[in-house]
């Protein structure tokens, strides 16, 4: 159930790293199609006569941004007559802002001075005077990771170098730790060896959406509409999880208790402990003599779990009655067993009363 | 405290000094509308359900960046919980609390303090109210923890389920077993290694109940993506009480996975692994039956998802079983699902899947289909037919469905309604209404995407 539970976890999470943002205004015709710099003609274009310079609120503080900023009203009413408008138009308000996860901590200007770059934007910003489905507006982490410093932090896990921790929760890796192929199956083994590095990102509220076993509704009943998250209780799971248990054996255990099962039989009215209640087991199940033909040792030996849910009520479980030395059922030590080993293991003291 | 973006190097970050104090929070609340119409129970055991109608609610909240004198944004931390009322033989209430803990970081140090969550060995994921220390050296983290088992309950005992049918919402806290914390300790361990593409770790668990010691286990896990596009690990866990494994030993390993990812390729991903289990182990050492020993299981496994043009997406799955014996058993499903539109406001999906026991198998097919119909305005349809092998109850069907629709009135506030309505072995109709307002307040993350 764990390693299909996450799924709701992952299904949440915003992929804002491999988003193509796309603006509205025609940087391609502003930058190298506009007839410029002759008599007559405006002064030629970069992208530092609307970007450079300016500053923005953080967190309440103003902070120089570098280069990168959304330009003002003022940088198009030099040419255009109609600035305000054609301005509205082309901004598109949630850039204006930044973007969730894009707000990294970055600088600008020593970027921009290195030699690889010359000084030029669209060495990293390519989808500024991109098309749709082209080059996207902010840069694809790779971009980040061809210079060595970076590549060191990504490697090592280090995401608020650049990224706010705050953001982090709305980000999801595309490349290390990637969420992909089988991450639903495998989360819970990632995530015991690296737990650090789930918290950097997730809160322990995440696990719980879908772990979080004392909840009166499963996470299926609670999200109808996330029709892609594995789930592992949807539709008729109640007809289901007897298939489900024999299927992977103890996989329930991950997230249920196992006096859960007879705790939910019993209150259900469907356990042999509830008054008038009928065996679940066909006859014949543990007398050989009817169809069944005594085949609850294979089928205990098969699925142990399966026997516990309902039977493990510690000595005077309903096994040890008949299964015991001197028993009608015979030793219930498996074969090969040699009992050389004394112990005041808890199972053995239930039979034993300590006297091994 | 105050956001620094210094301008002193390549990476700003670099030369940061503090934080922001970030503040993070959700809250929903979901009423939920069940009258169930047949509920036989094996051999006519009934279990009539009245009308109930429960509220409940979840929220969080976490917070980080906190300074204390000398360690600026030290100290995090996350508060959630959960709370029930519904009419139903009188007003019943129920509730938990479950994280509730705070966290001094400083330098390679650590300390975390409250109720929170551990995964350890085979006691998979272990919430406890205590402390855990841990320290980072070089390439090495350690942590340590102890505290009470939280059982799952704080205040109530054991005896929460979760099947996932509709009946769900109508437990019964009153039904329930009381338990006491007494003796419910759990202290564990884990060193962590990072070396190059590879994280290794070696865990040591225990836990105990009232009766004795329930579980000792010794865990590694070893992960590694040597390329960019595979990635490979596995896992053991030992247990180190067990008395099973063919009664000779008294340790035995309780379960391994092997398992190995292809990731990033042009045609989509792949992935191949192997588990095992001996499920007596799995069992608390607290349980008589675990002197009983049982039957070890094998699976092998692999999955491929093909990226196909117009955003079509295929994925195969399968696993095959070898139990005691060379008893088979098997899983395997394959799933079309198309997301027109570039943010994937529509979804479209068809699954077939067949899961085979020695006890009965089945057949499932599934279709369904989301999409954004208007800008505030989501639905979606859920139908699935399940045909099983022999009859349960003498009925060889189930027949679901799950519709919803859900307005969203700004950013923060959304409303889901939802009807599930159902043909079972168990209930020739059942039906279930669903409502669920979301409050969502995010201050920090409040620029959203275009």
């Amino acid at each position: 159930m764990k390693r299909l539970g996450l799924g709701v976890v992952v299904v949440l999470l915003v992929s804002a790293c491999t988003k193509s943002l796309l603006t509205h205004f025609p940087h391609r015709q502003h930058l190298a199609e506009l007839a410029c710099g002759g008599p007559g003609q405006p002064d030629c274009l970069s992208c530092a006569s609307c970007h450079q310079g300016a500053t923005a609120l953080d967190g309440g503080v103003e902070v120089a941004t570098g280069a990168w900023h959304p330009p003002r009203v003022e940088s198009c009413t030099s040419c255009h007559q109609d600035a305000p408008q054609t301005f509205s138009r082309s901004i598109r308000p949630a850039i204006a802002t930044t973007p969730a996860g894009k707000a990294i901590v970055f600088a600008h200007d020593p970027h921009l001075a290195m030699p690889a770059i010359k000084g030029q934007c669209v060495t990293c910003h390519a989808g500024a005077v991109g098309v749709t489905g082209g080059a996207p507006l902010f840069p694809p982490m790779e971009t980040c990771l061809s210079c060595h410093e970076h590549r060191r932090q990504f490697d090592s896990g280090t995401c608020t170098t650049c990224h706010r921790e705050n953001d982090l929760r709305g980000l999801r890796p595309v490349s290390f730790l990637s969420h992909d192929a089988a991450w639903t199956r495998r989360h819970g083994l990632i995530a015991r060896s690296e737990p650090e590095r789930c918290v950097s990102c997730h809160a322990q509220t995440s696990c719980d959406s879908c772990h979080d076993a004392t909840r009166p509704m499963s996470a299926a009943v609670r999200n109808p509409e996330k029709l892609e998250a594995e789930l592992v209780h949807r539709f008729d799971f109640l007809t289901q999880h007897a298939v489900e248990t024999e299927s992977q054996p103890g996989t329930c255990l991950t997230c249920h208790a196992q006096p859960d099962c007879d705790a939910c039989h019993t209150a259900r009215g469907v356990s042999p402990m509830n008054r008038g209640a009928v065996s679940p087991h066909p006859a014949g199940w543990a007398s050989g003599s009817g169809a069944a033909r005594n085949t609850h040792g294979p089928a205990a030996r098969r699925n142990l779990l399966s026997c516990a849910a309902c039977h493990d009520q510690g000595a005077a479980s309903t096994c040890v009655r008949c299964h015991r030395v001197g028993g009608s059922g015979g030793s219930p030590h498996p074969a090969g067993w040699q009992g050389a080993a004394p112990t005041g293991a808890p199972e053995c003291q239930a039979c034993h009363g300590g006297a091994l | 405290m105050q956001a620094c973006v210094a301008a002193c190097g390549l990476v700003s970050g670099a030369g940061r000094a503090q934080q922001a104090t970030w503040v993070d929070a959700r809250a929903t609340m979901t009423a939920q509308t069940f009258q169930q119409a047949l509920l036989p129970g094996p051999a006519g055991v009934g279990a009539p359900l009245e009308l109930a109608l429960p509220v409940m609610t979840t929220a969080f909240l976490r917070f980080g960046a906190i300074d204390l004198p000398g360690a600026p944004d030290s100290v995090s931390g996350e508060v959630s919980a959960w709370g029930r009322l519904g009419p139903r033989d009188g007003w019943l209430g129920d509730g938990d609390v479950t994280t509730a803990f705070a966290q001094l970081r400083t330098g390679r140090w650590r300390l975390t303090a409250g109720r929170q969550v551990t995964l350890p060995g085979t006691s998979r994921y272990v919430r406890f109210d205590g402390v855990t220390a841990g320290a980072r050296f070089g390439l090495m983290d350690v942590d340590v923890y102890a505290g009470f088992v939280a059982l799952p309950r704080w205040n109530l005992p054991r005896g929460a389920w979760v099947l996932g049918f509709l009946g769900d919402a109508l437990e019964d806290p009153r039904l329930r077993e009381a338990q006491n914390r007494a003796g419910q300790l759990t202290a564990g361990a884990r060193l962590g290694l990072r070396a190059g593409p590879v994280r290794a770790l070696v865990g040591f668990h225990e836990q105990r109940d009232a009766v004795g010691l329930a579980v000792r286990a010794l865990s590694a896990d070893v992960h590694s993506q040597p390329l960019a596009w595979l990635s490979v690990g596995g896992r053991g866990t030992l247990d180190l009480t067990g008395l099973a494994q063919g009664g000779t030993k008294p340790t035995g390993v309780s379960e391994a996975r092997l398992y190995a990812d292809l990731t990033g390729l042009a045609f989509g991903t792949a992935s191949v692994d192997y588990s095992f289990q001996n499920t007596a182990l799995l069992l608390p050492q607290t349980s008589v039956l675990a002197a009983f020993g049982g039957g070890t299981w094998h699976e092998v496994g692999g999955e491929l998802t093909a990226q196909l043009p117009f955003r079509l997406r295929l994925t195969g799955r399968g696993a095959g079983q070898v139990y005691e014996h060379g008893v088979p058993g098997g899983r395997a499903l394959v799933r079309a699902r198309w997301t027109p539109g570039l943010d994937g406001r529509w979804l479209v999906q068809g699954e077939l899947q067949r899961t085979q026991t020695s006890m009965n198998g089945f057949h499932q097919v599934r279709l369904g289909a989301r999409g954004r119909l208007l800008q505030q305005l989501s639905a979606s349809i859920d139908t699935s037919l399940f045909l099983y092998d022999r009859p349960v109850l003498g009925v060889r069907e189930s027949m679901t469905g799950v519709v919803s629709a859900e307005w969203a009135f700004w950013r923060q506030l959304r409303l889901l309604l939802s009807t599930t309505v159902m043909r079972t072995p168990y209930a020739a109709l059942e039906v279930q209404g669903l409502a669920r307002l979301v409050f969502e307040w995010e201050p920090v993350s409040a620029g959203g995407l275009p």
